[in-house]
């Protein structure tokens, strides 16, 4: 059986501590690290269960288990690799997903690259 | 109120996995997997410098808009999430920045950035970064 611990703080023997609520809503509660180009796949993920393809550098990505709410904190990067100014910006925060695009250029047009980022921090459901 | 004094938690059944409960109370998560392993916030202009880091041994400069952050203990693999922002360029705070990552994929030891503005790199007075997924 597994060992259950419940406490407010968690201090070092430096004397160094933290509430836990730092460490519970401080935490990443889905993040993904995900392939844009060809058939689109997580290289790695906490809490995300699928993707949607919708156009180049537009995706969705659905979590395992639901945020609380949608006003959740995402950071995201990308790996443009190429002479253009970009970005990979939200489209749409949701409790059980967020969309994404990737663009680059003057025109913001979306663009499929290997690396596109983003960790979400909230409360989940 | 209760409170643990430790300098170490390790999971029971399986050392790498300590459960959170979450903030609704319908779930519970892997701590070590949503910790953030690395974070960064550094002034890319002039000599660069690291303002605040978390696991980082230094920064790099490698030229205009370039910077390389290694890290003191490494990522598991090279699938790990990183995300960020940049902003700062000198006369110019409102316009459009973008930031990304130039390695592909990123290293499990070190991650290379550039900002870009106009199309072009440049250096900026304040990027930041947060990395999460799994070390060594």
């Amino acid at each position: 059986m597994a060992g259950k611990i419940i406490a407010d703080t968690i201090e070092t023997g430096a004397g160094a501590n933290v509430s836990t609520s730092y460490v519970v809503n401080g935490s990443a509660k889905a993040w993904a690290n995900i392939n844009g180009t060809g058939t689109i796949a997580f290289s790695d993920s906490l809490n995300c269960a699928s993707l949607t393809d919708h156009s180049s550098g537009i995706f969705t990505t659905s979590f395992t288990n639901s945020m609380n709410n949608a006003s959740y904190s995402t950071a995201t990067a990308c790996n443009l690799n190429n002479a253009y100014s970009g970005d990979m910006i939200v489209d749409t925060h949701a409790t059980g997903s967020i969309k994404t695009k990737t663009y680059y250029g003057a025109s913001y047009a979306g663009t499929d690259v290997t690396i596109n980022c983003h960790s979400n921090f909230g409360d989940l459901a | 109120m209760s409170e643990i004094i430790t300098d170490k938690i390790t999971g029971k059944t399986s050392a790498g996995d300590v459960t959170i409960t979450s903030e609704g109370g319908a779930v519970t998560m892997q701590l070590q997997q949503g910790v953030a392993k690395v974070w960064f916030h550094f002034n890319g202009t002039g000599t660069v410098s690291n303002r605040g880091t978390f696991n980082v041994s230094s920064l790099t400069d490698n030229g205009t808009g370039d910077y390389t952050e290694s890290f003191t203990n490494n990522m598991s693999d090279q699938n790990y999430a990183g995300a960020g922002m940049s902003g700062g360029i000198s006369g110019s705070f409102t316009d459009s920045i973008s930031f990304d990552f130039i390695a592909s994929p990123c290293l499990t030891s070190s991650l290379t950035m550039n900002s870009r503005y106009a199309g072009s790199t440049s250096d900026t007075e304040r990027s930041a970064v947060q990395i999460t997924g799994e070390l060594a």
